[in-house]
Parts: C-alpha cells; sequence; structure tokens
C-alpha cells in the first residue's frame, strides 16, 4: 500500500478543483443560477461514487481492469478496459486542450497553442514518471497554496458581491438545469473514476472515506468558486469564457493591488496538471496492464506523444471545445462513469446470489 | 518536422532502455511509438482531420444525442 488516506483525499480535491478552469460550461447554460445545478451535481455525485465504492469493497485491493476480468472473464474484460482507455484519452486530451487554450488566449496570445500543449504534457510526463504515490505527496501543500489564494479573493471581492446576482431564483426551465447538472455530474465530478485505476495501491477502508473527503473538500472548493463568480458578475457571467479568472480582474484595491489574475492562472495551470498527470498515469497503468507489462515506464514517453498529438487534433478552437463540454461530453461520459460501474455491480451481485444458492 | 523527430529521437533514447531486452515490452513500446509518430508526422504535414472527438460528435449527431 504506497498512498496514504490523506495524500488520496487532498489529491481528489485537486482533480475536481481542476475543473475550475471549466465553470464556464455551467454558467453558459444557467447563468447566475449555475450554483443550483453545482450544488445539484454535488449532491448526485455521491450517489455515482457510492456504486465505485461498492465495487471496491466488493473486490478489495483490485483496479478497475482487474474487476472486469474477474467479472467478465478475459475477453469481454478486456475489451471494456480498453474502451476505457479511450475514454481516459478523450478526458485527458480535453483538459490539456482547456489549459493550452486558457493560456494562449489569456497569457501567452503569441504562443501556438501545440507549443503549449507539448510542453505541458512532457511535465505531466515527468510527474507520471514519478509515479502517482509522488504526484499525491505534493497534493496537501497545493491544495492549501490554492485554499489561501481562493479565501484571500474572496475577501478581496467582498465589496463587490450583491446578493441581488442571485435573483431572479428558479428562472430557468427544468431541461436546462437538467443540461447544467448532468454536464457538471460527468465533468468532473464522474470523471473520479479515474480513480479505481489506483484503488490497489491503497487500503480499501483508506479509498472509500479519502474518496468522500475528497469530493466533499473538492466539491466545497468548486461551490466557493461557483458562489463567488455569481455573487459579483452576476448576469454576465454567462458572455464569460472563463468567470473564476475574469472575476480576478475587478480586484483593484487602491491601484496597489491589481492584476491579481495573472497569479490565478499559474493556479489553474498547477490543477490542470495535476488533473491531466493523474488520467495520464491512469491510462499507462490500463495500457501497460492490457499489454501484460510488468510497469509502464517503458511506454510514459510515447503514451504522452500519443496524447498531445491527440490533443492537437481534437478541437480546432476553444469555441470548439466548449461545444464538445457543453452539448457532448456529458453523454459521451455517463456509460463510462455510470451505466458500465452500474453494469458490474449489477453482475457481481447476481454471480454473489447465485454462489450463494448453490 | 525537425522538433517532431527530435522529440522522438529523446522518446526514443530515453524509454527504449527501459524495455531491458523483454520481447513483449519491445514489441508494446515499438507499436505505441509507431502510432505517435505516425501521428505527429501526419500533424506536422498539415493532416488535422483525423479527429476521434470529431468523429463520436459526427456519430453523436447521427443518433441525435446531444443537448
Amino acid at each position: 500500500m504506497d498512498i496514504n488516506r490523506r495524500n488520496m483525499a487532498f489529491t481528489v480535491a485537486l482533480f475536481l478543483g481542476g475543473a475550475m478552469l471549466l465553470t464556464s460550461y455551467v454558467t453558459d447554460i444557467t447563468s447566475w443560477e449555475a450554483w443550483v445545478p453545482a450544488l445539484l451535481a454535488f449532491f448526485l455525485s455521491f450517489a455515482v461514487v457510492s456504486i465505485y465504492l461498492k465495487l471496491t469493497k466488493k473486490y478489495p485491493e483490485k483496479h478497475l481492469p482487474e474487476i472486469f476480468v474477474c467479472v467478465f472473464g478475459k475477453c469481454a474484460g478486456y475489451a471494456v478496459s480498453w474502451a476505457y482507455v479511450f475514454f481516459f484519452l478523450v478526458i485527458a486530451c480535453f483538459n490539456t486542450y482547456s489549459v493550452s487554450s486558457f493560456f494562449v488566449g489569456y497569457v501567452m496570445p503569441e504562443t501556438p497553442d501545440i507549443v503549449f500543449t507539448v510542453i505541458f504534457v512532457f511535465i505531466c510526463s515527468r510527474a507520471v514518471r514519478l509515479g502517482i504515490e509522488n504526484i499525491t505527496k505534493i497534493s496537501i501543500f497545493i491544495f492549501f497554496l490554492i485554499s489561501l489564494f481562493i479565501i484571500l479573493n474572496f475577501i478581496l471581492l467582498l465589496s463587490q458581491m450583491k446578493i441581488s446576482n442571485f435573483l431572479p431564483l428558479f428562472d430557468h426551465s427544468f431541461y436546462e438545469y437538467l443540461q447544467a447538472a448532468h454536464t457538471e455530474l460527468m465533468n468532473p465530478f464522474g470523471e473520479t473514476v479515474v480513480f479505481l485505476m489506483f484503488a490497489d495501491k491503497i487500503k480499501n477502508n483508506d479509498f472509500r472515506s479519502a474518496l468522500i473527503w475528497g469530493i466533499i473538500i473538492g466539491g466545497v472548493m468548486l461551490m466557493l468558486v461557483v458562489i463567488r463568480s455569481v455573487a459579483v458578475l452576476g448576469v454576465t457571467i454567462s458572455i464569460s469564457a472563463v468567470p473564476s479568472y475574469e472575476v480576478l480582474r475587478l480586484i483593484n484595491i487602491k491601484n496597489m493591488i491589481t492584476r491579481i489574475e495573472t497569479l490565478y492562472s499559474f493556479l489553474l495551470l498547477i490543477l490542470g496538471f495535476f488533473k491531466v498527470s493523474i488520467i495520464y498515469c491512469a491510462i499507462s497503468r490500463l495500457t501497460a496492464y492490457l499489454t501484460g507489462l510488468k510497469t509502464e515506464k517503458s511506454i510514459i514517453n510515447s503514451v504522452g506523444a500519443f496524447l498531445a498529438c491527440m490533443t492537437a487534433v481534437s478541437f480546432t478552437s476553444g469555441f470548439d471545445s466548449v461545444n464538445w463540454g457543453t452539448k457532448y461530453a456529458a453523454f459521451f461520459a455517463t456509460p463510462f462513469v455510470f451505466i458500465i460501474p452500474c453494469f458490474l455491480l449489477l453482475v457481481i451481485t447476481v454471480k454473489r446470489k447465485g454462489e450463494k444458492a448453490k | 518536422m525537425i522538433i517532431t523527430l527530435a522529440a522522438f529521437l529523446y522518446i526514443w533514447l530515453s524509454d527504449f532502455k527501459n524495455t531491458k531486452g523483454n520481447i513483449k515490452e519491445r514489441a508494446v513500446f515499438l507499436l505505441l511509438f509507431t502510432l505517435s509518430l505516425a501521428l505527429a508526422i501526419l500533424i506536422s504535414a498539415g493532416v488535422k482531420t483525423i479527429s476521434p472527438i470529431k468523429a463520436i460528435q459526427t456519430l453523436f449527431d447521427f443518433l441525435h444525442i446531444s443537448y
């Protein structure tokens, strides 16, 4: 057992925090009421995670493809696991593109996004080479750094927050709430399915509490960021590409403390790095397992090169990625996040009952 | 193109030694390496229409599965 509970919990929290860059997918749909689907998704995420926890309880200290092979047999288990490789690759591409397009759009406009993508994936590959254990070890420090920054700018923005920005309440259609909550539930909360790839590296009871505490901490952090953005921007939140970033542009304390958003962009980079590294680690581990390798060391860079290439061809513009995020991503993720784990749990339960009856 | 090839040379130099002469490890490494290199060369040559995400979007549009 290589990962301790506390490190894992903060890693899950930072993984969820990586979605701060993507809050616009919810604010685009429900505008000033973005906190409603975010809150709904936060509560529903416990139902989704309870499926993962039941799976790890039934097959303690086994990771996701091992459970598939135990339940579905080698052939079908491997086929489903390869589908998960594809799913992880797509979400890694999406997150890598989000980070690089944000940096190219806001911080380094003259730089071609492929340059940023390649450098970003290269740095992630260095972290993956060190292993998930070492990535999780720095999670506490980074979490407190980010929390401190969020609390600090929350205080600095207090004077610009208005309760009236939350009004009118429940002005959107049920369909819009459903779309936003579904999108938020699948990305980022549902993406925690990635952590099932590391369930064998942590004690079963520790994994359960780490995942739940991680989701509570990360969910509260995300909610705070959404509420802060709505409280300051109000209706105009729907025209911001990255509300959590643009809200910080309004901080101006006597013309002395300004342009604080530049600092925040680096925190977003760290969060993106964390999220992509964990997914990248899962892809390498899963590919190594499926191809029968003892370790993933020899394929890490090749997987990284493939990831960078796929990111480069996946989206042609920021609009393209927003279109994917708001319209398709939730539907694409649903089978991997919810339907397959549910089916897996059902098969396990039926099999165990059949064995008991015999 | 030169930068792409240099990057892949680096990957070869750093990862090939990790296969430690194991045939299976070498085969998997070579497969992934070739796949990535082919994709990178295509991108360097200006081909950007081979996106799997675009393929999923087209499929979902065809099935009317989107918001």
